[in-house]
């Protein structure tokens, strides 16, 4: 007992302390201020996107999207007076990215929150802050001095004490900052944190929340714009970023077209003690896993560049020194300049043999195959596919934590658009190229795996034995009870044969020796004898043409029961004046022997009856035949009879048990001056025989118990 | 006990008209015999014994309603101690055996010739048992073999009916292990080596009977 309540104890600290797991897990709105996120270990977890497409990259937040009003969500909705801070970069020519303050009620949708958004606009270079509540009410915005430029990283902050909100934005490397600020009532006092973009892709990074109060927001209107400030950040910049600035605060002017444009192609060719510099054009085609261009004459890796500011279809214009290793064309020190947005390239429809020859490389081509393998679980996932005689896999981009990585069942038939790499340090030496793919999209399904797969196959096979075994095993039984059948129905005739011939022959063989021994004694009474015997004879006879007539196959079907019930009337009448109907309904039915043997003799026996007792000047017999039954009336329009009272002499004992025998039913209607009904019903529906036989025993036990 | 001028009063006991007629016939032919009734069923014949007084009742084995094994196994004095001798036209071992089991005396196929007949009623009539030498050997043979008990008797009906060990289980009210014991039991005793075989055996040699 005692021990019992402790279990119960201990089970319920249990459930509470799992409960508040579960609760810390999932719920890390409960995070505690200040709150910094690097992007670096904890991935997207805790954040909630409504649309988008999110990813982190080397401690960056990408948007990779140019949806309208994308938004990824953080944060605990009780949060009131506190500022956010991050650096923001917007990708795309068109559009505007920010963050978001106390929000609450989000959905997706341009403007589906309510809460407080500042973010920075390419289009008319301007920092804007806001209110959102389904809805876009701007309360001030400010032209930032410098222009808002794509491919730059501005600083960001929104603070918000009481409902005083402000927000500052600084550009990083020239320090330049504007500031805007607003006050309303009422205002919304709480709400969690986001990151937003709209119509554009943007990227996010160094993100801080801190407790703001209204001191918090003087500083940010008083702090001056000192051009240091970019400094503090620099060292929470990853290296290349850190070294990219450092290079671009250098580069004054872009450089310039000044030297001759080269094409991809004509790199491959060019000799490699020559690492002069040179100048391409290209689309980007590939971010991941370093920046990828082509050319109409071919494509090249650019390694050691920060890919992912840029977009696909983007047109850009690289300086850099070629080089050929691992059969692959790659380009170094490169200085890149965006020539703006432009399509992405078709892919190069190839077999996958022609890839083989690695004359694709760094090129956007399309093949198709079929899946070999899945092997989602290592990183990078890919994917293995078999198309001709050559083998080759596809590397997924990594995936944003919580979404699955592609499955494709074994054998579907895909085609997959990617960029072709034969770096053995990507192929492992084990396949002759890999594609590598901008994202799981670019693998498409085109048909299922047919059924017959090995696996199918492997189920098919032993379901398929086993039915085989069953029909088998069915078939030996019906076998069995087709023999056993046909020696019951032998033994049937052998009994009949020895209860009518045999009987018969043995009775009319003493008859004729008792003829014998009184020719012998000289007795008077021979003839008499002789008559006896004749007598025998005839009756021998008619029983055994009645056992043949219950043979005949007509009978058994039914239709001719009528007919031949109708025919022994006739044959008892003798010419007395009776009118017999006799009619059938229903079609004919294969019933068992026995069945229409019990129905024959016991219609026998009622016409008997009616004809010796009732002397009726009507006899109708009826046969219905239908799919589950026969039934049998005798009715006649004599003298009838009182069923109470115990007949013998009508044989009404042998006609139900025959009945019984059978399984048939057995109603006899009968009331003195009324005339007698005698309806017999049996059902077709087969039981085994012997079982039936045994209850005959059963009932002959009975019977004999009772007698 | 009766004294050699008396006649022995003889009852048939026959279903088949012919057979009692023919019967009677030839053995009222015979000064020895009289043959005081002759009944189609055993429930007459008891009415005709408490009538007649018979000395020897000639019975067939097969006959509706009451058979005539189970005629035998009424109590003696039921038949007014009639000596009974079993007239049939089976001359299966188990029949034989059950009959003589149950207290006849003497055991005729109806092929028998007249004075085998009347030889055997005369000799049963002075108490003797009357056993052709054939029939005889049969039972000898029957006798030779062990005999199925009650249970396996009961397990091969079901047996021959088609069950399988479990629905015989079901129905008999006993684990599916015991009808298997039972069933290895019985094969072992009729020397077969399957259950169809048993049941073929069974029906030929008459332990069990199928009834037309």
């Amino acid at each position: 007992m005692r021990n019992r309540f402790v279990w119960r104890l201990v089970a319920l600290c249990l459930t509470f302390a799992g409960g508040y797991a579960f609760l810390k897990v999932t719920h890390p709105a409960t995070q505690q201020l200040p709150y910094h996120d690097h992007f670096a270990t904890d991935g997207l977890n805790g954040w909630e996107s409504l649309g988008g497409t999110w990813s982190i990259h080397a401690g960056t937040l990408m948007n990779d999207s140019a949806e309208r009003g994308a938004k990824l969500l953080f944060g605990s909705n009780s949060w009131s007076d506190y500022s956010l801070s991050t650096d923001v970069e917007i990708l795309g020519p068109d559009g505007d990215a920010g963050i978001i303050i106390r929000s609450t009620d989000e959905q997706l949708g341009t403007n589906a929150y309510s809460g407080y958004y500042a973010g920075l606009r390419t289009h008319d270079d301007r920092l804007v802050l806001g209110r959102a509540n389904y809805g876009w009410l701007e309360s001030q915005t400010i032209p930032f001095p410098t222009g808002i430029s794509t491919h730059h990283w501005y600083h960001l902050e929104l603070a918000a004490a009481g409902c005083k909100i402000a927000a500052v934005a600084t550009d990083l490397l020239s320090g330049v900052r504007s500031t805007v600020a607003m006050e309303g009532q009422p205002c919304v006092g709480k709400g969690r944190i986001g990151v937003r973009s709209y119509a554009t892709s943007a990227r996010w990074r160094n993100l801080v929340i801190a407790p703001a109060d209204g001191a918090t927001l003087a500083a940010l209107h008083a702090t001056p714009a000192p051009k240091e400030q970019t400094g503090i950040y620099l060292p929470l910049l990853n290296p290349a970023l850190a070294a990219e600035l450092a290079r671009r605060r250098t580069i004054a002017p872009l450089p310039q077209a000044s030297q001759l444009l080269r094409s991809i192609g004509s790199l491959r060719y060019a000799s490699s003690v020559d690492p002069a510099p040179v100048s391409i054009r290209g689309t980007v085609i590939l971010r991941w896993p370093m920046l990828f261009l082509e050319d109409a004459t071919g494509g090249i890796a650019i390694p050691n560049e920060d890919s992912l500011r840029f977009t696909l279809g983007d047109e850009i214009e690289a300086t850099g020194v070629p080089a050929l290793g691992n059969f692959s064309l790659q380009l170094h020190d490169t200085k890149i300049d965006v020539l703006g947005p432009g399509k992405p390239l078709p892919p190069k429809s190839v077999t996958a043999a022609e890839a083989a020859t690695g004359v694709y490389d760094a090129q956007y081509i399309e093949v198709t195959g079929l899946v070999a393998k899945n092997e989602s679980k290592q990183e990078p996932s890919s994917l293995a596919i078999n198309s001709g005689s050559q083998t080759f896999r596809v590397l997924f981009p990594p995936v944003a934590d919580g979404a699955r990585p592609p499955h494709f069942a074994r054998n579907a038939l895909v085609r997959v658009r990617g960029v072709e790499a034969v770096d053995p340090r990507l192929t492992h030496n084990e396949t002759p190229f890999v594609l590598l793919v901008p994202s799981s999209d670019s693998v498409e399904l085109l048909a299922d795996p047919p059924w017959w797969s090995l696996q199918n196959m492997i189920w098919i096979g032993p379901i398929g034995l086993i039915f085989l075994l069953l029909t088998q095993l069915l078939s030996v039984h019906v076998r069995h009870m087709r023999v056993r059948a046909a020696l019951e129905e032998r033994e049937r005739l052998g009994r009949e044969i020895h209860d009518t011939l045999a009987q018969s022959f043995a009775g009319v063989g003493y008859q004729l020796q008792a003829v014998r021994s009184s020719l012998a004694a000289g007795s008077p009474n021979v003839a008499e004898h002789v008559n006896l015997a004749i007598d025998m004879v005839r009756h021998s006879h008619q029983e055994a043409r009645r056992s043949i007539a219950a043979m005949q196959p007509e009978l058994l079907e039914g239709t001719k029961l009528a007919a031949v019930l109708e025919e022994r009337a006739r044959h008892l009448v003798q010419g007395t004046p009776l009118h017999i109907i006799a009619t059938t309904t229903g079609e004919a039915r294969q019933s068992s022997p026995r069945v229409m043997d019990a129905l024959f003799r016991i219609g026998q026996e009622a016409i008997a009856n009616a004809i010796r007792h009732a002397s009726p000047a009507t006899l109708k017999i009826l046969v219905v035949l239908d799919s589950r039954s026969v039934q049998l009336v005798i009715e006649d329009d004599g003298v009838g009879f009182d069923p109470a009272a115990e007949l013998p002499g009508l044989g009404l004992v042998g006609m139900r048990k025959r009945a019984e025998v059978v399984g048939a039913e057995l109603l006899i209607i009968s009331r003195p001056g009324r005339g007698t009904r005698v309806e017999l019903r049996s059902s077709l529906r087969r039981k085994p025989e012997i079982a039936r036989q045994f209850e005959t025993r059963r009932v002959h036990e009975r019977h004999a118990r009772e007698n | 006990m009766q004294g050699r001028t008396e006649r022995v009063k003889l009852l048939i006991v026959d279903d088949h008209p012919v057979v009692r007629a023919g019967l009677s016939s030839m053995l009222a032919m015979h000064p020895e015999i009289q043959v005081v009734d002759a009944t189609a069923t055993c429930a007459q014949a008891l009415e005709s014994i408490k009538r007649h007084l018979p000395h020897v009742i000639l019975l067939d084995l097969r006959m509706p309603e009451m058979d005539g094994i189970a005629f035998l196994q009424l109590p003696a004095a039921l038949r007014g101690n009639a000596r009974v001798i079993v007239l049939t036209s089976y001359e299966r071992d188990e029949e034989i055996y059950r009959a003589v089991q149950a207290g006849a005396q003497g055991y005729l196929t109806k092929d028998a010739s007249e004075a085998e007949m009347v030889n055997a009623i005369l000799r049963v009539n002075e108490g003797r048992r009357v056993i052709p030498p054939h029939i005889a050997n049969r039972l000898a043979d029957r006798l030779m073999r062990s005999t199925l008990t009650a249970r396996e008797s009961e397990v091969l009906k079901e047996l021959a009916v088609g069950l399988t060990n479990r629905q015989i289980g079901k129905r008999l009210r006993i684990s599916e292990n015991t009808v298997r014991n039972h069933v290895k039991s019985l094969l072992d005793k009729l020397e077969v080596s399957d259950r169809t075989e048993a049941a073929t055996l069974a029906l030929r040699r008459g332990i069990i009977q199928i009834d037309p």
